[in-house]
């Protein structure tokens, strides 16, 4: 079985365009989430746009480009230029990982263009770094950043390519923040995950590359080498988690089982909904990792769909670099059932694995493990 | 591995590996609604599902027909799809929704996955579940996955395949129940994933 190396990253988000800027905003306990005009009914992370632009503009991203495409594009060309990897390459796969990519454009009069389509999104973006393989697309809910790592995993172990590199990518658009307000999920503050006063989540936008490789001459992170994942089904309900954590248990035991591994660090989705985090609690307890220090991101980033999975994986590699572990912002006092170690503040702490897992729509769930 | 079933929507026609069950000349939604009514079938939610969801949910009944479900524990079924759409027709009955009442009921349609959950909720099914977007029918791609679900969990059977909802005349359900023993009714291969 190959080892699956990683050769490069990127985080494009509120706090920055790259992985260290990212994780230097966490560090110093930087929320991206922030009220955007005087009648905002809650705070939303955006990507900063006239960075943005100037960046589409630095790299001449052409205009028939979307938004989406040119985000998606700007993360994946950082993530490369880390290492050698050519995406021309035949043993070199690209895995798009998104919940709604340019579903922005229904809202605009007018048919959209054929990138509403997430493979037409997939095709431009091959197309421009000349990719040999057209673009794989995972689209599954909230865990989708997370699956699309199981599946690169998968395959490099199996040696169907030698390089592959995972975006995981969403915006804010008017029908994403239409559809959790119509839900009623989101939080009038900055979310507060796993807090006994955590009312709902709060929405971010950005993209999140990692360019996993057998080839461990370039690895980053001290050879830290994604082991294995899995996913699995709530079989519960379609729109709310499941009461007793078994489907999320499921996913996390399959992927701990596969690695071998007990993981010294969890980075969970810890959403801040009452029943995302109390359902992740159960799921932690019953898989006897109750003892083990994990946080939420979602307070620095929002939750960024698709792309969540993605960032908070790659801010998790930095910290462990780092000998640090990232506090979960706006926690004060444990509000889920079990006694889970939700790490309240950013400190000093060793770890040589981590556990990253996430939940979504349809009763879906999925988990990774990495480790030095 | 091996082939236990398939079953094919398409053009007002459903089919399984014995032939063909049901045909109409209707309309996706009155057709999958007369199919629905006159099979016996008693589960309340379908009403609730979107047009894609019902076309994923009537392949898997017909599909699990003959199927021994009490052989294998929940987790060991997996369900790997791949499909084009999206959810764009309930991603525009969503957004018009928007400009008077949000609707959350119609939002939670507009995640391809959905289609995954229900047959998931219905069949309690809780194995590995993956949905992949590709522009058509991508049978070289569910066959790799499908292997790769296979050889990295417990996975004992899986639904695989494509269930894809454009519009009420163009539609497409394409499933295949697939086991890990080598008894079947036709070897899980690339080919049989395109000719049947």
């Amino acid at each position: 079985m190959q080892r699956v190396n990683i050769i490069g990253s990127n985080v494009i988000s509120s706090l920055g365009f790259t992985s260290e800027e990212n994780f230097q905003g966490v560090l110093n306990g930087k929320s991206g989430l922030r009220f955007h005009s005087e009648n905002a009914m809650q705070p939303l992370s955006l990507i900063d746009q006239f960075k943005f632009n100037e960046n589409c503009s630095a790299h001449g991203l052409a205009d028939d480009l979307s938004r989406f495409e040119k985000l998606c594009i700007l993360s994946i060309k950082d993530a490369i230029s880390q290492s050698s990897i050519r995406i021309e390459s035949a043993d070199c796969l690209v895995i798009l990982a998104s919940t709604k990519g340019n579903v922005g454009m229904l809202e605009t009069n007018g048919e959209p263009s054929k990138s509403i389509y997430l493979w037409e999104s997939a095709r431009k973006i091959g197309a421009y770094f000349n990719a040999a393989h057209r673009p794989m697309v995972v689209s599954h809910a909230c865990v989708s950043g997370v699956s699309a790592q199981v599946m690169a995993v998968r395959m490099l172990n199996a040696g169907h390519y030698k390089n592959i590199v995972v975006c995981g990518a969403d915006l804010i658009s008017d029908f994403v923040l239409s559809g959790f307000q119509s839900f009623k999920a989101l939080s009038p503050q900055a979310c507060k995950p796993f807090d006994l006063n955590r009312n709902g989540l709060s929405l971010g936008e950005g993209a999140g590359s990692i360019v996993f490789s057998t080839d461990p001459s370039e690895a980053l992170f001290g050879g830290v080498c994604c082991l294995a994942g899995a996913s699995s089904n709530d079989a519960n309900h379609i729109s709310g988690p499941s009461r007793t954590g078994d489907g999320l248990a499921n996913a996390i035991f399959s992927a701990l089982e596969q690695s071998k591994v007990h993981p010294q660090f969890i980075s969970a989705h810890g959403t801040a909904t009452p029943y995302n985090d109390e359902m992740e609690s159960k799921a932690i307890s019953l898989v006897h990792l109750q003892g083990v220090p994990v946080n939420s991101l979602k307070s620095f980033f929002g939750h960024t769909l698709g792309a969540a999975g993605m960032i908070e994986t790659i801010c998790t590699l930095f910290s462990m670099e780092a000998s640090m572990a990232i506090g979960t912002l706006g926690f004060e006092k444990l509000g889920v059932s079990e006694p889970i170690q939700v790490t309240n503040q950013t400190k000093d702490l060793q770890f040589d694995s981590f556990l990253k897992i996430a939940s979504g729509f349809g009763g879906c769930n999925a988990a990774v493990v990495y480790s030095k | 591995m091996q082939i236990i079933n398939h079953c094919n929507i398409s053009e007002g026609k459903i089919s399984d590996a014995q032939g063909v069950v049901f045909t109409s000349e209707l309309d996706l939604k009155p057709f999958l609604k007369e199919f629905y009514r006159t099979s016996g079938i008693l589960y309340p939610k379908f009403y609730k599902m979107d047009e894609q969801c019902k076309l994923a949910f009537v392949a898997t009944e017909v599909l699990l027909q003959n199927f021994e479900r009490e052989q294998y524990k929940d987790e060991e079924i997996a369900i790997v799809l791949g499909n084009s759409e999206s959810t764009l027709a309930t991603d525009r009955s969503f957004w018009e929704s928007t400009s008077t009442i949000a609707s959350p009921a119609l939002f939670v349609y507009t995640l391809p996955n959905i289609m995954i959950g229900e047959m998931a909720i219905r069949n309690k099914i809780k194995g590995e579940n993956f949905l992949f977007i590709s522009e058509k029918y991508d049978a070289q791609l569910i066959f790799q996955q499908t292997e790769l679900v296979f050889l990295n969990s417990s996975t004992q059977v899986a639904i695989v395949g494509w269930v894809n909802y454009e519009n009420e005349k163009s539609y497409c359900a394409k499933l295949f129940l697939v086991t890990k023993s080598s008894e079947g009714n036709g070897t899980f291969s690339l080919d049989n994933l395109i000719n049947l």
